[in-house]
């Protein structure tokens, strides 16, 4: 009885620290409240956060909002074409004593925090993308014959343009892959149009209270996981996934024709980490299908490839993605 | 929560599960006969189709098999009926649990499978604290569940053209099976030789075209005999009659089909014949009353133009070629005389063809070489190069143009010429043509030469003796003029070392 009661104030508190942050954040985003609640979804899972859209929806501010509302550590990267790894990773200086002397110290990189913006992520080097895959993953970076471990929580939330693809480099697949989710930002509605105007027009800066701690954001994440997944859910998750690979038994004509790659087995995990926290701020305590299947969009079109022939037929990762779910019945038993 | 609360959710959720399990045991039912119904249509083919091959091995056997047609259309109904019905009976005994039947109710109501999940973590080993709360949370929406009902699924059956075309073609097999099975107007026919299916027009146009009929009846009887049985006196007698009707028998042999060519019946035929062309052989049109022209003077064009002149024998000949196939005794295949026809009759159209094209050749060059240039096609017939024997100062030959081609002198220069024909090459010595001299330059680029690299290093002082040296012997004159010079030298260099002292004594003491 004692568990139960506590797993059902556990979830409540996730509830409400959820809320509490939320309203922070909006107190400086106006409107754009699907992506912020798929944006702490991805803090409060445990997962990394793509945000694409064009310039000028607050994609930056959005992160930086988090960032404030909840008290952790919190770095802005700026990618740039000439960013190098040890820009952000850390290197070793050589630091001049006041008495004299030099010495060599270890200087680290904005990489080692709690909250990352990577701000324009597509905009440095492959290489200096690829220096983020050991943080993301391991929440480790190893650099200068050292193995710095990262402090949890760690979350990077990357932001891309979508246009001006030139001059820009292209995420690597392995590293797409190992964002939980990725978040098309779209343009505000009407009646938005006139609180973004009013609240950054005026004289008065909205100013965020920090509503939560990094040591809250560990619990939160514990919870979440605590959650546990039917059967069903988990056997429909799967076939999602699989119906996303071309050539499985699960993928529909327009995956067999137009994906070159599919969802990996991380699709299948963010399925679930998503549904968990979908099925807490529901108030339920175990994931259903209804969870899984909303939260598809934002986990796998990012880890679908369209192949060649796909592109050139105009097919997008959102038309597979949405084709797979109408493919995909729940399993009836 | 109460293990006594568990039980009393399980029996909730079972009392929940039962109908909504019946309803979808119903629903399987219908949604399996449902998906059913294309094949079972197509299993309507199955009465009638045996229908037909009992019919056909009865009438095979001579067995009058009367069967009234309305027994085989109720027996095509009940196989497809019984298919859906064993298909229907087999969804229907599939088991359906709790879980299933639950998540039923949960779709139904929007319950985001609350009932369906708790029913399933009750069977959890250890259920975790989230597990427990699940199914708290599912003991308070199973009154919302009571009473539910689901609702009818109606499902309709999809029938392709494909699938439709099943049943068309057991109507086909059914009328073809009644056809056949129907009692035959005179059952005399079979013995009389006329083949079942053959209705009196069929023979009233045999009867109109005798010899079609004779070939037609006559030629099977022959031509299943081996190559090896056959009489070579029917053989010869066939032959007198080929000689008259041959286009029919090349004809009736190859209706027959034993996998040889018409052309080489025709020709095999033809080997005792007056000659006259066949339809294989060319005919006269090109040969005797229209001679060939002469073709172009190009050294491939000789063999036509001899044709040429020659047509009337020629066309004798490919008529005879043609005939010829089996009566020289060649050891060839028939259809090894092929190209004789082949080439008399294609040669005509191919030599216009190329005329055309040659024409239109000299034409387009003239208009590049930007005038009009004088034809080379003179159209005269070429140089006459018989190699007759003859010695020197006859006529020139009638068809020589002057243009080329060696005179009369000339081919009679050289035994083998004359009296082998064999070409000889022409060898007449002179000097060449005193024209320009072209002078060529070659540029020849400077290229490296290997040597053997020496390499540098310090020049130390000998540490070994010098050796052997040479000393020339001066003759004694020499030796003398030698020793008189460098006395005379010393005597002069002292001479003047002398006078320098006393010089510089005189003027000391001045």
């Amino acid at each position: 009885m004692t568990d139960n009661k506590a797993a059902k104030q556990d979830a409540e508190d996730f509830r409400a620290a959820h809320a509490k942050i939320k309203t922070e954040v909006q107190r400086f985003i106006v409107g754009q409240e699907p992506v912020i609640d798929a944006a702490l979804t991805g803090l409060l899972a445990g997962g990394h956060v793509m945000l694409e859209g064009v310039p000028g929806l607050g994609k930056t501010m959005l992160v930086r909002a988090i960032g404030e509302a909840v008290d952790i550590g919190f770095s802005r990267i700026q990618f740039t074409p000439d960013l190098m790894p040890a820009d952000i990773q850390g290197t070793n200086v050589l630091v001049e004593h006041e008495g004299g002397g030099h010495e060599v110290t270890f200087q680290q990189g904005p990489l080692v925090s709690n909250l990352i913006l990577a701000d324009e992520i597509n905009r440095a080097t492959p290489r200096t993308q690829s220096a983020l895959l050991e943080a993301m993953q391991e929440n480790q970076i190893s650099v200068a014959g050292r193995v710095i471990k990262l402090e949890e929580p760690y979350c990077v939330m990357a932001t891309q343009n979508p246009i001006e693809q030139e001059g820009t480099y292209p995420l690597p697949e392995a590293q797409l892959d190992r964002f939980l989710m990725k978040i098309v930002v779209g343009y505000p509605d009407e009646q938005d149009y006139e609180a973004i105007i009013d609240r950054t027009t005026g004289g008065e800066d909205p100013e965020i209270n920090k509503v939560s701690s990094g040591e809250e954001i560990r619990r939160y994440r514990r919870t979440i996981r605590s959650v546990p997944i039917p059967q069903r859910v988990k056997q429909y998750a799967i076939h999602l996934v699989m119906g996303t690979q071309p050539g499985s038994d699960f993928a529909c004509g327009l995956v067999n024709n137009a994906v070159a790659l599919g969802a990996s087995p991380r699709g299948a995990q963010g399925l679930m980490l998503a549904g968990k926290v979908r099925a807490l701020l529901d108030g339920r305590f175990s994931v259903s299908v209804d969870d899984v299947s909303k939260s598809a969009l934002d986990v796998l079109r990012h880890r679908v490839l369209i192949s060649f022939h796909g592109q050139a037929e105009g097919v997008t990762p959102d038309n597979v993605v949405e084709a797979v779910l109408q493919h995909i019945k729940p399993p009836t038993d | 929560m109460d293990p006594s609360d568990d039980t009393t959710l399980r029996d909730e959720l079972h009392a929940l599960a039962t109908p909504a399990g019946d309803a979808l045991r119903a629903h399987r039912v219908q949604r399996s006969r449902t998906a059913a119904v294309p094949r079972a249509v197509q299993l309507l083919v199955v009465a009638p189709l045996l229908y037909l091959v009992l019919c056909l091995l009865l009438r095979g056997l001579g067995v009058d098999f009367g069967m009234a047609w309305w027994i085989v259309a109720a027996l095509s109904i009940p196989v497809p009926v019984v298919y859906l019905g064993i298909a229907g009976e087999r969804a229907g005994k599939a088991p359906i649990s709790d879980v299933a039947a639950l998540t039923l109710i949960d779709d139904g109501l929007g319950l985001q499978d609350r009932l369906s999940s708790a029913r399933e973590y009750l069977d959890a080993e250890a259920p975790t604290p989230f597990m427990q709360a699940a199914i708290e949370d599912a003991h308070n929406h199973t009154q919302q569940a009571q009473g539910f009902e689901l609702a009818p699924e109606s499902s309709r059956a999809q029938l392709s053209w494909r699938d439709l075309a099943w049943p068309a073609a057991g109507a086909l097999a059914f009328f073809l099976a009644t056809l056949i099975d129907s009692p035959a107007p005179t059952h005399a026919g079979p013995k009389l030789g006329v083949p079942a299916g053959d209705g009196p027009i069929a023979a009233a146009e045999r009867l109109s075209t005798p010899d079609a009929d004779i070939t037609g009846r006559t030629e099977p009887k022959v031509q299943k005999k081996p190559e090896s049985q056959r009489d070579p006196s029917s053989e010869e007698a066939k032959r007198g009659d080929a000689g008259v009707d041959s286009d029919r028998t090349k004809k009736s042999r190859g209706q027959i089909g034993r996998g040889k060519s018409s052309t080489a019946q025709s020709t095999s035929g033809r080997s005792s014949g007056d000659g006259e062309a066949t339809d294989q052989a060319q005919p006269t049109k090109g040969g005797a009353e229209k001679p060939k022209k002469p073709k172009k003077q190009k050294p491939a064009k000789k063999r036509t133009a001899k044709k040429a002149n020659k047509t009337p024998k020629t066309d004798k000949n490919s008529v005879a070629s043609s005939g010829q196939g089996r009566g020289q005794g060649s050891s060839k295949s028939p259809t090894a005389s092929d190209w004789t026809s082949k080439d008399q009759s294609i040669a005509d159209d191919e030599d216009e063809l190329e005329d055309e094209d040659d024409v239109d050749d000299e034409d387009e060059e003239s208009d590049a070489r930007g005038g009009l240039q004088p034809s080379l096609r003179q159209r005269k017939p070429p140089v006459n190069r018989d190699l007759t024997l003859g010695f020197g100062g006859g006529p020139p030959p009638p068809h020589a143009n002057g243009r080329g081609g060696p005179g009369l002198p000339k081919k009679q220069r050289g035994v083998a010429q004359l009296v082998l024909g064999i070409p000889y090459p022409d060898q007449i010595t002179g000097k060449p043509n005193a024209g320009r001299t072209k002078v060529t330059q070659e540029r020849i680029e400077p290229q490296a030469q290997e040597t053997n690299v020496v390499p540098a290093e310090a020049r130390l002082e000998r540490s070994s003796p010098l050796g052997h040296l040479s000393r020339p012997v001066l003759t004694p004159w020499m030796q003398d003029l030698v020793r008189a010079f460098q006395k005379t030298a010393q005597a002069t260099l002292s001479e003047t070392l002398n006078k320098t002292q006393k010089t510089n004594a005189r003027s000391k003491h001045d």
